[in-house]
């Protein structure tokens, strides 16, 4: 045909098809992604001494200040689905240093799903809801 | 000339017999050539889609819709596993088609070959997952459908661009021109 030259590949209405369908894919990737560990309860356990101080769901950012007086002072913060020690009175600190639990990450950590300051009595334990 | 008698003559019995077989073995081949390029599973080049874009193009819905079914009833007897796989490519087969059809029919002339083929790939796979979700229970299967869309717009785009080429060099003798409503507008 004459006209074989002249005509583009794809008409502007063609393009929108793959502009809209790849816009669809990245957006249901980034929400699957996203939205998937909201919807999961993880929530920790914080222990002081042998009982439990507190539970808190992973999935809402927030500090807790765990205090026992005489300057015994944790504070606990939860950050985009960690827990970690973010602070203490502790002489030693290795509870600050055990780092962040997250659902994904504990297999992997020495002291799996748990933080642990032992001069202050205070653990957190990390709770999976997933496989409800 | 045009399509406007459904009755099945000997011709058009032919012409439906030998396209049947041509998506059959290019829906083959398909399979082969995705294993060897190690393509991830579920996604095809989806070769035998130029086949039914052709008779999108050239025969007419009813044509396409015999077409289809012809493919996926002699697909899943080679499969040797006829219920499960009967029940995915139709489910790819059916919705794929039907939205070509849509796509072509509401696009009038605005939405090229090209375009219908995208969305041909992109419910084929919507569809097959479709029905994979309902077979397995299992609907967290359907984000796996993202990855495959994206893959879909490329081979789409690829099966349209040779689809078209298909099209304008197997013209049916006297037939119109398939792409009439695309019009001459080269912008």
């Amino acid at each position: 045909m004459a006209e074989n030259e002249k005509k583009p590949l794809m008409k502007k209405r063609d393009v929108l098809i793959v502009g809209i369908v790849l816009l669809v894919a990245v957006a249901g990737m980034l929400a699957v992604k996203f939205l998937t560990p909201s919807t999961a309860t993880n929530y920790a356990k914080i222990y002081v001494g042998n009982y439990v101080y507190k539970e808190v769901p992973l999935n809402e950012n927030q500090v807790i200040e765990i205090n026992q007086g005489s300057d015994i002072v944790n504070h606990v913060e939860v950050k985009d689905g960690a827990i970690y020690m973010a602070d203490s009175s502790c002489p030693d600190q290795q509870c600050v240093d055990q780092g962040k639990i997250t659902a994904k990450n504990y297999e992997q950590r020495a002291l799996r799903n748990w933080v642990v300051c032992l001069p202050n009595q205070v653990t957190v334990e990390l709770v999976l809801e997933d496989e409800g | 000339m045009k399509q406007t008698s459904s009755r099945l003559t000997t011709q058009r019995m032919t012409r439906l017999a030998l396209l049947a077989a041509a998506a059959v073995v290019l829906g083959y081949m398909d399979g082969i050539l995705s294993a060897a390029m190690l393509l991830p599973t579920g996604v095809k080049l989806g070769l035998a889609n130029t086949v039914l874009l052709y008779s999108i193009y050239l025969l007419g819905p009813g044509y396409s819709v015999l077409l289809m079914i012809l493919k996926v009833v002699l697909t899943g007897f080679m499969s040797g596993n006829l219920a499960s796989a009967f029940l995915y490519s139709m489910g790819g087969g059916a919705l794929s088609l039907v939205m070509m059809l849509l796509v072509k029919a509401l696009g009038r002339g605005s939405i090229s070959i090209v375009g219908v083929s995208v969305v041909g790939a992109v419910f084929h796979n919507i569809g097959q997952l479709l029905v994979a979700a309902l077979i397995l229970r299992t609907p967290a299967l359907m984000f796996y459908i993202f990855i495959l869309m994206i893959a879909a717009v490329i081979t789409g785009t690829l099966t349209g661009i040779a689809g078209r080429q298909i099209v304008r060099v197997l013209k049916i003798p006297g037939s119109a021109d398939p792409f009439r409503e695309e019009g001459g507008g080269n912008k």
